[in-house]
């Protein structure tokens, strides 16, 4: 039996689990490049609007910083620098993730060795994972290709856009095939790997705020970059890029080779012998246990803030022309364009957010399920500690969260109009002033889950959906404002364009804090486990 | 207070499975319990009632003088129980869960969770997720034995130690109890509850079965028999209390019932014996008598005993 038998097997196994994740993933980066190119040729039909947009951009360091410099004026030049940075990055995501799910998790959970006990060779699994994911990106690149084509963008062009996307993408691949080998579970080595794509997506921004080009050169981005796609064309990037690839490749397979199954070879972290002083309640416990995802959901609110405050000026004009968008800023009560763009994007994040409120409510009944509970509560707790612990930190977690979006507007936003302290007191503001309709929701998880604990994650979810369902009947469907009123995300004013008024927070609270009330009277009532 | 456990009539069921069925539990101060039972019987759900997890639907149950659903955070500072199934939080260090679980009973001493460590070589330095099922049972085992409850409810401690850490288990729970600590075990291990129980419950499809100590319960169930006569045996077919007779000539061999040894042995005599071996049943033996399907009927029931 060679090391690859059964890879064909498995790649089988790889289509048929990811049939309809992987398409939607790498299809909606394709759908992604090609929309964003449809729209550019319109925002800028004249050569003049886009010499324009060039000269303002390249000149912008948030833009520079955000995206890179534009290499063309012409509409496909545009589009490429619209759209390639955010593209790469999404599907490189997807990439790393498909790997790390065929090899690490496959392992990590046992099944790798299930499936190794038949007949499947040792690099069967690191096999199918990069054949899949090398074939799904030369897909996608060939889709965009055809999808730039058919606008009729130059045919060559096209075609190097598509692989400059696709090429960072098989980097990364390459590099989960590599940290898959390395640490012992899926989230070490997904973490590590989206961290080094993170770092080295910073080195390009860093590189092209500097407009320094040896630093450029230190990240694989700064190489398809230098693609240019409709500004030059060039091929010759990839050349650094297969060759990344085949030493990331090889690493891995030497590696592969000479470890266990199911083991990895950075040695698992060990912790502390003893406690810190405070861990000593159940409190404490929780806040140990969700701090981690608090963190990473404020650093990426505050990155996100920082992002959009970057885009809000040159975002708002586009956001004005669009007729759809225009309603929803007038229905709010704005006139200013930024402002209605802040409103507008702290209206649609607070709904994102939620997904943090409710995961972290929602984190009692992973402690439940798994018998974890049990031990806080053999000892002497009671199940309104424990809970109210948790749901104690998931209220002021989602106000963390909601203020480092703020702060990260107002930041990156003042910096460019030249009061940064002005413009964090006022997107701060208007972030927290979302706070009670957030809070509702994750009300609405603690009330299912004291009272129909199984369906817990599917009602909250389903709640969250059905508020953004409602915005777009009225924005797509053109139903009737008045049923936005259900939704608790309607409730809260849409500063800092309309006016703050007190009332409905301390109304959402309120209901907040019954439904809470209500949940923990049941959760009081039953049986656990 | 002699009961520290009083548990009459439980029941509890899950939807269309009833699993406890009028269940009866004594444990009284000072001993170690032995709650044995096939899978599925109801040891752990009981246990789980005992801890304020589940309701019960009816019966009572009575932990150290309170109510195990109302009184549980009172109840819970004087117990401290390890499931048999541990989880530990991935993240935290057992170390870590270890001061964790005692400092929220109030702390823990220093010199007696070295100690445990030690005994059971456990390194509380890894993580819960890297720790094998053993360890993770000794992780939980450690944080309940450094306690100083009252009180330790076991289910199926040691299903994942190896020999060597069986007989560490052991050998701390006769600490627990020289120290006067009450136990309830619940356990598969038939020699790790002959070597440590003073009493033990069986139980089967969620009900008592027997109550009883281990001499109590022998005596309940059959020796065999084996011997050579000097002459003829004597016609036994049909005696009562006598199973299973085979003879040949001056030799049989039988199964005897507790209480109907002194007759067959009275018919013996009469005859005179040449040699006899009796034998008195396993815990082997006993255990599955109970276990199996086939003897629920009246031998079952009538073997009850309640003390
Ligand atoms: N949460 C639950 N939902 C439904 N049925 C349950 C639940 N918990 C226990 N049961 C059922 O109750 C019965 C008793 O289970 P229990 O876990 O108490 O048995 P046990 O004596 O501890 O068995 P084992 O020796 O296998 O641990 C079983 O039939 C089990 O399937
Ligand atoms: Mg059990």
């Amino acid at each position: 039996m060679s090391a690859l038998t059964g890879t064909g097997g498995l790649i089988r196994l790889i289509l048929r689990r990811d049939r309809v994740r992987a398409p939607v993933w790498f299809g909606l980066v394709a759908l992604l490049v090609i929309g964003v190119a449809a729209s550019v040729a319109g925002a800028y039909p004249t050569e003049e609007a886009r010499q324009v947009f060039l000269h303002t951009t390249n000149g912008d360091p948030t833009q520079l910083m955000m995206i890179g410099p534009i290499y063309d004026p012409s509409p496909g030049g545009l589009a490429a620098w619209r759209v390639r940075g955010q593209a790469a990055l999404l599907i490189a995501l997807a990439s790393l993730s498909l790997v790390i799910r065929g090899t690490r998790a496959e392992e990590e959970t046992g099944r790798a060795e299930l499936l190794g006990s038949t007949v499947v060779g040792r690099h069967a699994a690191l096999t199918a994972a990069l054949t899949v994911a090398f074939a799904a990106n030369l897909v996608t690149a060939l889709v965009v290709a055809l999808g730039l084509m058919s606008q009729g963008l130059p045919a060559r062009g096209s075609l190097v856009m598509g692989l400059s996307v696709a090429a960072a993408s098989w980097v990364f691949a390459a590099l989960a095939g590599l940290t898959a080998q390395l640490t012992k579970t899926a989230r070490t080595a997904t973490g590590i790997a989206v961290t080094a794509m993170g770092l080295l997506y910073a080195v390009r921004a860093v590189a092209d705020v500097g407009e320094s080009s040896w630093v450029s050169w230190l990240s694989p981005f700064g190489w398809t970059q230098r693609m240019r796609p409709f500004a030059g064309d060039h091929a010759w990037p990839l050349l650094p890029v297969i060759g990344l690839i085949l030493l990331l490749v090889a690493v891995a397979y030497r590696t592969s080779a000479r470890r266990d199954l199911g083991a990895g070879i950075l040695p698992p972290r060990l912790g502390p012998a003893h406690a810190t002083p405070g861990l000593r309640s159940s409190l404490a416990l929780a806040w140990r246990l969700q701090r981690g995802t608090l963190l990473a959901w404020a650093v990426a609110s505050t990155a996100f803030g920082a992002g959009l405050g970057g885009v809000a000026r040159s975002a708002a004009e586009q956001l004005n022309a669009s007729e759809a968008l225009r309603g929803l800023i007038e229905r709010m009560g704005g006139s200013r364009p930024v402002d209605g763009f802040f409103a507008f994007v702290i209206y649609l994040m607070s709904q994102v957010i939620t997904v943090y409120a409710i995961q972290a409510t929602l984190r009692l009944r992973a402690e439940e399920t798994s018998g974890r509970a049990d031990a806080v509560l053999a000892g002497p707790v009671g199940r309104l500690r424990w809970a109210g612990g948790h749901l104690a930190i998931t209220a002021a977690g989602s106000g963390i969260v909601l203020a480092g979006l703020g702060l990260g507007m107002g930041l990156v936003h003042g910096l460019s109009t030249g009061d940064p302290g002005g413009e964090i007191a006022r997107l701060l503001g208007a972030s927290l002033t979302r706070l009670p309709s957030v809070l509702v929701l994750a009300a609405i998880a603690a009330l299912v889950y004291g009272l129909l604990p199984r369906l817990a994650a599917i009602i909250a979810y389903t709640a969250l959906g059905l508020c953004l369902a409602l915005e777009f009947a009225v924005e797509l469907l053109r139903a009737d404002p008045s049923v936005l009123r259900v939704s608790p995300f309607a409730q809260t004013p849409g500063l800092p364009i309309a006016e703050f008024t007190v009332t409905p927070l301390v109304l959402l609270a309120a209901v907040a804090t019954g439904l809470t009330a209500a949940g923990l009277a049941a959760l009081y009532r039953r049986d656990l486990g | 207070m002699s009961n520290v456990i009083s548990v009459s009539g439980l029941v509890k069921t899950f939807g269309r499975t009833r699993a406890l069925d009028g269940l009866d539990l004594t444990v009284q101060a000072g001993e170690v319990h032995g709650f044995l039972g096939p899978n599925g019987a109801g040891k752990s759900t009981t246990i789980r009632i005992l801890l304020g997890l589940l309701r019960q639907d009816s019966g009572t149950a009575r932990l150290l003088d309170g109510d195990p659903w109302r009184d549980a955070t009172t109840l819970h500072r004087r117990l401290a129980y390890v499931p048999g199934d541990v989880t530990l939080w991935p993240t935290l260090s057992g170390g870590e869960t270890i001061d964790l679980l005692g400092r929220m009973r109030g702390g823990l001493s220093p010199q007696r969770r070295a100690e445990l460590l030690d005994r059971f070589e456990l390194d509380p330095r890894k993580k819960g997720r890297a720790y094998s099922k053993g360890n993770r049972q000794k992780v939980a085992l450690v944080a309940a034995l450094a306690s100083d409850a009252d009180l330790l409810i076991l289910d199926e401690p040691t299903s994942g130690l190896d020999p060597l850490m069986e007989t560490v288990f052991q050998e701390s729970i006769q600490e627990e109890r020289r120290k006067g600590r009450t136990v309830l075990l619940s356990s598969h291990i038939l020699a790790e509850v002959e070597a440590l129980c003073d009493r033990v419950s069986i139980i089967r499809r969620g009900r008592t079965v027997e109550t009883g100590t281990l001499a109590e319960l022998r005596h309940l169930t059959r020796t065999s028999i084996t011997a050579e006569l000097t002459g003829p045996v004597p016609p036994l077919t049909g005696t009562a209390g006598v199973h299973d007779l085979w003879t040949q000539g001056n030799r049989l061999r039988c199964q005897v019932d507790g209480d109907a040894l002194d007759t067959l042995l009275g018919e013996l005599v009469r005859v005179g014996v040449r040699s006899l071996v009796s034998r008195p049943p396993t815990l082997d033996e006993m255990f599955l008598r109970h276990y199996a399907d086939d003897l629920t009927g009246a031998a079952g029931e009538r073997a009850v005993v309640r003390r």
